[in-house]
């Protein structure tokens, strides 16, 4: 039990920090094409425990949304993304669970689930997440194509990245 | 009691989720200039419909009318000054060299090695291309484009910039550029390294160009250098205002222009 509380601290500030340090100073700029932004973060409340109360995973995709947004200048939109985020957790969870239910009490990483269930989990969360992050970014559906652009470009490069790291530490809990 | 728990652990997801969406919405329309901006005008919008029976942002529509004849009044004072620096006599409104049109600042960006500034005024409002664009205090810009109701400006943060400027006492001309050096700091060079300067030294527009008006305050040098086997200074500048902050532009007509151009391009040929 402990191992899995301090897994998810290490893990908040690991990507909380990464994603401010590095991901947030790499920007591609081919002329006005500008829509590649890196977001990594949102893998924290992606790999919370399962079986943790609701309200709590809330809290804490507030807690690192706010982290990140004082480093981005932007109080509230990093928040108000993770936010929603958190809570749309709980429903794509309830979305994707198989027919037995969760057999593992850990987090839902690839090891406790298969490749196939988590690609899936990662890309509805991820995207949920960029579109809302742009749309409250942009603040006005005025910017609708801007919004759709830097998502699309976004995801692709974000869910590479989120990929790259579960291969690489292969977390399991 | 039993029931207020039940309901809290059948809702409190959702409760908490509207709760810190809240709380999120009024960080985001507090701290950020952008959004508080959009903010303020799509709910002055909606009160127009609901006939303005909420005083308090109705009084943001009444305070942006105020503001935009402030900045017309504005636009007319600095439009005095700058005409009567040389001569001081009684002034006719309509043979003023100089016209100053406020406009607002629509969109700025700083961050790129490009920018550029809109302006929510255009060709209607009597801006051409090639117009210099002040704020207050220092210089904004060069109008680029001006479509009937905007205008796409070069900011003077921008790697195209070069501005015939010159230190305050003398009247070497120098070229000031911004070499992606910050969003305060510009760089004259081309002073010839024999004059005498130092630091604090005031940096003014020189008049040359037809887009500039003379003795505009640029900024105050903070360091220079001369780089070895030059024979100039490499100045840097820090600018007088804030181009990230300014909120309205000032785009100066100068009436004289064409006749100079056409003067100027005379005795080319």
């Amino acid at each position: 039990m402990n191992s899995i509380v301090s897994a998810n601290i290490i893990r908040f500030f690991l990507l909380a920090l990464t994603q401010v340090l590095i991901f947030k100073r790499i920007a591609f700029t081919w002329g006005d094409f500008a829509f590649i932004h890196f977001i990594v973060y949102p893998l924290f409340i992606l790999l919370l425990p399962i079986k943790m109360s609701r309200p709590l995973i809330i809290f804490l995709g507030f807690l690192i949304g706010f982290f990140v947004d004082i480093f981005y200048d932007s109080l509230g939109v990093h928040a108000s993304a993770s936010v929603f985020t958190a809570y749309m957790r709980g429903h794509v969870l309830d979305f994707l669970e198989p027919r037995e239910g969760y057999k593992t009490k850990g987090s839902p990483t690839i090891e406790n689930m298969n490749i196939n269930w988590f690609i899936i989990y990662g890309s509805i969360l991820l995207g949920l997440h960029l579109l809302f992050y742009f749309s409250v970014e942009a603040f006005s559906f005025v910017f609708f194509f801007e919004i759709i652009m830097n998502t699309i470009f976004s995801f692709l490069a974000s869910s590479m990245i989120v990929i790259l790291i579960l291969l690489i530490f292969r977390p399991k809990n | 009691m039993q029931n207020v728990l039940l309901f809290f652990v059948r809702f409190g997801a959702f409760i908490s989720f509207i709760f810190l969406q809240l709380i999120c919405f009024l960080l985001i329309v507090n701290f950020n200039k952008g959004h508080k901006e959009i903010f303020l005008h799509s709910s002055s919008f909606y009160s127009n419909i609901i006939d303005g029976r909420f005083n308090q942002w109705t009084s943001y529509i009444s305070l942006q009318e105020t503001n935009d004849s402030l900045s017309n009044h504005n636009a007319h004072l600095m439009e005095l000054f700058i005409n009567t620096k040389d001569v001081v006599t009684t002034i006719d409104n309509d043979s003023l060299q100089y016209k100053l049109i406020s406009a607002r600042i629509v969109k700025n960006t700083f961050q790129l090695h490009n920018n550029h500034i809109s302006l929510d005024k255009g060709k209607i409002d009597g801006i051409k291309k090639d117009m210099g664009v002040i704020s207050e205090v220092g210089l904004l810009g060069i109008v680029k484009n001006v479509s009937d109701h905007y205008t796409h400006a070069v900011s003077i943060l921008n790697s195209q910039t070069k501005i015939s400027c010159t230190v305050r006492p003398f009247a070497y001309p120098g070229s000031l550029s911004w070499q992606n050096s910050g969003a305060r700091h510009m760089v004259l060079s081309a002073i010839p390294k024999h004059v005498k300067i130092s630091i604090g030294d005031t940096v003014v527009t020189n008049g040359y160009s037809t887009i500039f008006p003379k003795d505009l305050i640029v900024g105050t040098i903070e360091t220079f250098s001369i780089n070895k086997g030059s024979s100039d200074y490499k100045i840097i500048v820090k600018l007088i205002n804030d181009v990230q902050n300014s909120k309205v532009g000032y785009v100066i007509n100068n009436r004289l222009a064409k006749e100079q151009k056409m003067i100027e391009n005379l005795e080319n040929e």
